[in-house]
């Protein structure tokens, strides 16, 4: 389950916990802004994993993501939750630095992927976390960073249209437009790479 | 929550048409249900491996401590920045302080001005004379010594008496 499960009484509560510790961190208290990264390293880091489809670039984001967070912690705005903000800052980084990778980390996928096309098709109702995981990753490659940026925020991490927005800094037609069109996109690379994991009758 | 919601919410989750309540319902209920996660992946592949990427959170005993270590070390950086900042401030105006005296030192001067002094030549007052011509009109003329050119005449009344 995402982090961010925002609409349950204990997420209610975190979250005004979240804002205390920020506040106390603002204040220049580490051992607060310490439990806010001990709170949300795994969500930041799992999000920008799933942004860069790199664990040990994502480690690194993450770390810098938190320690941008440390660094403007005076212009958080209590009436954001910390969380979308802290997501916010993770967001624009890993996009940031998949931009700056451009194209290079793409053809060796496309490498990968042509390596290793030997191995037998599942049934995707038999497909594990971690063979779902792989072919994500591979799919995804082929889409652009905001359209990967969206996608992973909204049906992978399960945030609100409206937060996308906000982290985006777009308004939530051009989140939806971005979703719709990352799933063309996957569902195309799917037919084209997985055809065996096609839905019957589906075509790309 | 039942299959059978869920199928019936299907068609508006793929449409992104599920009130936010609604969807994070059927979210947490497709994560766990193999057959309505096959459901959605007829419908769209796309969201349903969206749903069965692995929701495990990588552990980290370490990261909190770099992270810590990582705000120190930016710290220590900005301060040092910010030190030599300063201390190129100070060395641009000692520079800028140095270049200026050596430019006065070399400026070429203007001499002052010399004040040649020069004996004072007394001024002679020319005696008036007196010229008469005519009857009943006096001629004044007055005439520097060394100035030829400059003549100052008038004419005075006979019955004044000079």
């Amino acid at each position: 389950m995402g982090v961010l499960r925002l609409f349950t009484s204990r997420d209610v509560s975190a979250e005004a916990d979240d804002r205390v510790l920020a506040k106390a961190a603002r204040a220049g208290d580490e051992q607060a802004f310490a439990l806010l990264v001990k709170r949300h390293q795994g969500g930041v880091r799992r999000l920008a994993a799933r942004i860069l489809l790199d664990e040990e670039e994502a480690r690194d984001i993450a770390q810098l993501a938190f320690i941008k967070a440390w660094e403007n912690l005076s212009r958080y705005d209590p009436s954001w939750c910390f969380s979308t903000w802290l997501y916010r800052i993770a967001a624009n980084l890993a996009v940031d630095a998949l931009r700056a990778r451009g194209s290079r980390d793409r053809t060796h996928q496309t490498h990968l992927r042509l390596v290793g096309e030997d191995e037998a098709p599942k049934a995707p109702q038999l497909l594990q976390e971690k063979e779902v995981e792989s072919i994500f990753r591979q799919l995804a490659q082929a889409l652009p960073p905001a359209q990967r940026q969206a996608f992973v925020l909204r049906e992978v991490e399960g945030l609100s249209t409206s937060e996308v927005a906000r982290i985006m800094g777009c308004t939530e037609t051009t989140v939806r437009n971005h979703v719709f069109a990352a799933r063309a996109t996957l569902r195309r690379e799917l037919a084209r790479r997985f055809p065996e994991y096609l839905p019957k009758g589906g075509e790309a | 929550m039942s299959c059978g919601k869920v199928c019936g919410w299907l068609p508006a989750y793929v449409a992104l048409g599920l009130g936010e309540d609604e969807r994070q319902e059927f979210r947490a209920h497709v994560r766990g249900c193999q057959e309505c996660r096959r459901l959605l992946w007829q419908e769209d592949p796309a969201l349903a491996m969206a749903l069965a990427l692995p929701a495990a959170e990588p552990t980290d005993g370490h990261f909190v401590e770099e992270v810590l270590a990582g705000i120190h070390q930016r710290r220590v950086e900005k301060s040092l920045a910010r030190k030599k900042r300063v201390w190129r401030r100070v060395a641009a105006a000692a520079f800028l302080f140095l270049a200026l005296g050596l430019a006065y030192e070399r400026w070429p001067r203007v001499p002052p001005p010399t004040v040649v002094a020069t004996p004072v030549q007394e001024k002679l007052v020319p005696e008036p004379f007196v010229e008469v011509e005519g009857e009943g009109v006096r001629v004044y003329q007055l005439v520097s010594e060394g100035e030829a050119r400059t003549q100052v005449a008038f004419i005075v009344s006979p019955a004044v008496e000079l």
